[in-house]
């Protein structure tokens, strides 16, 4: 498996994470690289994202990873894809793969909220709960949002409040920062970007 | 930046935020010229759309010519950029097309209309040409449905009718010649052939369509703009050849692209090489109004398979007829995917496929059928008409009887063991279109557009069998715009104020608010739609000289009302004047 680092940005916030697929196995195609497809009646590359990053939320180090037919030297792939992506898409880096992506257990966001201050947040976060309606495969649960929270820290910033939000990430726990920032402001009005950081394993280590 | 605001509080910012690969992004210091191409849709309907491709591609090729993408934004898009007052913007600079040299519109339907009207409003500029001052962006317009202009001839300043590879840049030419004087360039383009400017136009100068003589020698994109997000048709389009053979009576798009012309398949591969190579895409679809009478076919055919096959790019072949596909192309074709079979048999008796010249017998359609199921298709999907001219109920009926007897058929075939077979019938109502040997006829009322569907409905007694249809209530709509005169501009203008937009999506279209205005403008069904045209009045759309002569139309006219047909360009050439516009020498068949 080789893996590709890569960011996220700009007009690309905007592909879902379907669209994000389709784009990569076409840049893919296009770059020449020599992808393996899955066998059967409708083939499809075999292509692994670490998470799913929703729409609207930029990234700054996600990942993918392919399986290839042949050696290509690993340099070589990221110019490639890196001269046939569309704009807000960039290959930092690419590696052989080391860990596994059902590693990853959590992720850092930096999350920027329009006029609100750091003490707004203080005091939507002093609750014992913070109950959230959450759109889930069995439909729209409640949970408690506070619970989920790993970490926070807020800061003023110019024109609003940044947050450094940790927040379970993965196959088997998820909160998306969106969710997060739209429950704090509750008014369509206010202004929002999204940023996810990095990812953690279980340890907590950078993954 | 005030555009990315709004971005996250609509459903598809994909459409509006630009940045795909492939579009052009320029230094607007640099350029002379600023077009804003509009397609009055949704952007996934616009970006499914080849034309756009071709002449977006052909513009931006000129350094000193920046084109861009508009589109119509949907509703929740729509009302935050009137909310933060952000007028209509081009996809690529997000500058206000207000202030652009052209802001141009393909006209592919009818139903777009009040889309015009209201990205023209968006855009903040005022809907009627008389009101825009000589300092805002000329707004031009092209395609399909400019062979008859009348009905926007207050909005758009100029009409273009024909191919618009080569005028486009014509009128950039002579615009910039023009120095960004309006009114000198509207006067001196009304004077170029296929150019209309309705404020202006003397009626008794015909407007000439323009053609492409040799498709082979004119620019086809290297490039093609691959969407950020999902739209409709998104795959490669590689387009085989303009105009068709058949004549059909009904059908406007088999009279308005003649001659027929081919691409040769050599030229065809080196262009799809490149596109492949530039998009990735997966997919690659020939286009054209009848794709098995391209007479290359299976030459053409082979070098794709040998291309696309160990590529896994599928092949998609619309637009075949059941009289003339063959069954070798289609084995091959399945080795790389399968897809289901569509064929339109129009009418469902002999005498009806008869009159309006659809030339297929029944035993094309059998046989037709005979090769889908054997090769393994279990669904066949039929179009057909109701409101065709000189319908009867028996007609009607014979459609659910054709339906039946495919079902019977491919039970007696015995190729599958419990496997059902699906047949789906997917119904429309004639529309009269001008240019076509049928402009004069009447559209069925509502009432009886129910009562025939109810009819064909009713006739249906296996659950083998689907019928889809529509309302009708559009197809009315549409038959009242594709025969209108300039009076109807008003009731256009009247029913986008009384909110009217996206009339072709379901979801959208007021028929409510549509008849109001009708009522309001004295306006009626009855006298367009509804209306029998004679012979030798005034059409709305005498303006134009589309190549095939009215004669020629009257003669097809009185043909189908003897339920006789006539035979294609390749057996004999019917004498229907395109060679009027195209010199004699590039009707290929003859």
């Amino acid at each position: 498996m080789i893996r590709f680092e890569f960011e996220k940005k700009g007009t690309a916030i905007y592909m879902s994470h379907l669209d994000l697929m389709r784009c990569m196995t076409r840049a893919l195609t296009r770059a020449e690289i020599p992808v393996k497809f899955t066998e059967g009646f409708n083939p499809h590359p075999y292509l692994v994202f670490a998470a799913p990053l929703a729409l609207g939320i930029s990234g700054e180090k996600e990942y993918f990873e392919i399986k290839i037919t042949e050696e290509m030297p690993l340099e070589e792939m990221k110019d490639r894809l890196n001269r046939t992506l569309p704009a807000g898409l960039k290959i930092l880096a690419v590696t052989e793969s080391a860990r596994d992506f059902n590693d990853i257990e959590s992720a850092s966001y930096e999350v920027f909220a329009e006029g609100r201050t750091d003490a707004d947040w203080e005091t939507f976060f002093a609750a014992d709960t913070i109950p959230t309606e959450k759109k889930t495969k069995r439909g729209m649960e409640t949970i408690d949002m506070k619970a989920e929270i790993l970490d926070c820290k807020a800061e003023d910033t110019e024109g609003g409040v940044l947050l450094h939000l940790h927040l379970p990430c993965g196959n088997r726990r998820n909160l998306s920062p969106l969710l997060v920032v739209k429950t704090f402001v509750r008014d369509d009005e206010v202004y929002y970007t999204a940023a996810r950081k990095c990812f953690f394993d279980k340890n907590a280590r950078l993954f | 930046m005030e555009l990315d605001r709004l971005l996250l509080r609509v459903k598809n910012p994909a459409w509006y935020s630009g940045g795909e690969l492939n579009s052009v992004v320029k230094d607007k210091q640099s350029v002379k010229t600023r077009f804003a191409f509009c397609f009055p849709d949704l952007y996934d309907v616009a970006m499914s759309h080849l034309g756009i491709k071709i002449l977006y591609d052909i513009l931006n090729r000129r350094e000193d010519i920046w084109c861009e993408r508009v589109c119509a934004p949907a509703p929740d898009m729509e009302q935050l950029m009137r909310e933060k007052q952000v007028p209509l913007f081009g996809l690529e600079s997000r500058d206000p097309i207000r202030d652009f040299d052209f802001v141009a519109f393909t006209l592919q339907y009818e139903l777009s209309y009040t889309n015009v009207l209201n990205m023209l409003d968006l855009a903040g500029l005022p809907v009627r040409s008389a009101d825009r001052t000589q300092d805002m962006p000329v707004v031009i317009a092209g395609g399909p449905c400019t062979v008859n202009p009348e009905p926007l001839a207050d909005f758009v300043d100029l009409f273009n009718i024909g191919e618009g590879e080569e005028t486009l840049l014509e009128l950039v030419d002579l615009w910039q010649e023009c120095k960004g004087n309006k009114k000198e360039f509207l006067e001196k383009a009304d004077k170029l052939e296929s150019c209309y400017v309705p404020a202006i136009h003397d009626r008794s100068v015909k407007v000439r369509r323009r053609i492409i003589k040799d498709l082979d020698k004119v620019t086809y994109p290297e490039k093609l703009i691959v969407p950020n997000a999902k739209v409709i048709h998104d795959r490669i389009s590689m387009e085989i050849m303009r105009g068709c053979i058949r004549g059909c009576r009904f059908c406007q798009a088999g009279m308005i692209y003649r001659p027929f012309r081919q691409k040769s398949p050599e030229i065809m591969m080196e262009q799809i090489k490149k596109l492949s190579a530039s998009t990735g895409y997966d997919e690659i679809s020939l286009t054209s109004l009848s794709s098995s009478d391209y007479e290359k076919l299976p030459e053409f055919a082979d070098m794709l398979l040998d291309y696309c096959t160990p590529r896994k790019i599928n092949l998609a072949l619309p637009s075949l007829r059941i009289d003339n596909f063959s069954e070798e192309l289609l084995k091959k074709m399945r080795a790389v995917r399968a897809s289901g079979l569509t064929f339109a048999p129009e009418a469902g008796t002999q005498r009806l496929r008869d009159a309006i010249n659809k030339n297929i017998t029944e035993e094309d359609i059998f046989e037709g059928c005979r090769i889908a199921f054997t090769g393994g298709n279990t669904a066949v999907k039929l179009y057909f008409m109701i409101g065709l001219p000189t319908e009867t109920d028996e007609d009607i009926l014979g459609i659910a009887d054709l339906a039946q007897r495919i079902v019977d058929y491919y039970y007696q075939l015995k190729i599958k063991k419990g496997k059902g077979v699906s047949v789906t019938i997917s119904l429309s109502t004639f529309v009269p279109k001008p240019f076509t040997p049928f402009q004069w006829e009447p559209q069925i009322p509502m009432e009886e557009i129910h009562r025939r569907q109810q009819l064909l409905k009713n006739a249906i007694t296996s659950r083998k069998i689907r019928l889809n249809y529509h309302e009708g209530k559009t197809s009315v709509l549409e038959g009242v715009f594709s025969r209108g005169d300039r009076k109807l501009g008003d009731l256009l203008e009247c029913a986008w104020r009384k909110g009217c937009i996206l009339d072709a999506w379901d979801e959208h279209f007021k028929y409510d608010l549509w008849l109001e205005a009708m009522e309001e403008c004295g306006i009626r069904i009855e006298d367009y739609a509804g209306r029998r045209y004679t012979y030798d009045e005034e059409l709305p759309w005498d303006v134009v000289d589309c190549g095939v002569s009215k004669a020629f139309l009257i003669r097809e006219s009185k043909l189908a009302y003897q339920n006789k047909t006539s035979p294609n360009c390749k057996e004999k050439c019917m004498g229907c004047g395109v060679k009027s516009i195209c010199g004699g020498d590039v009707c290929d068949p003859v």
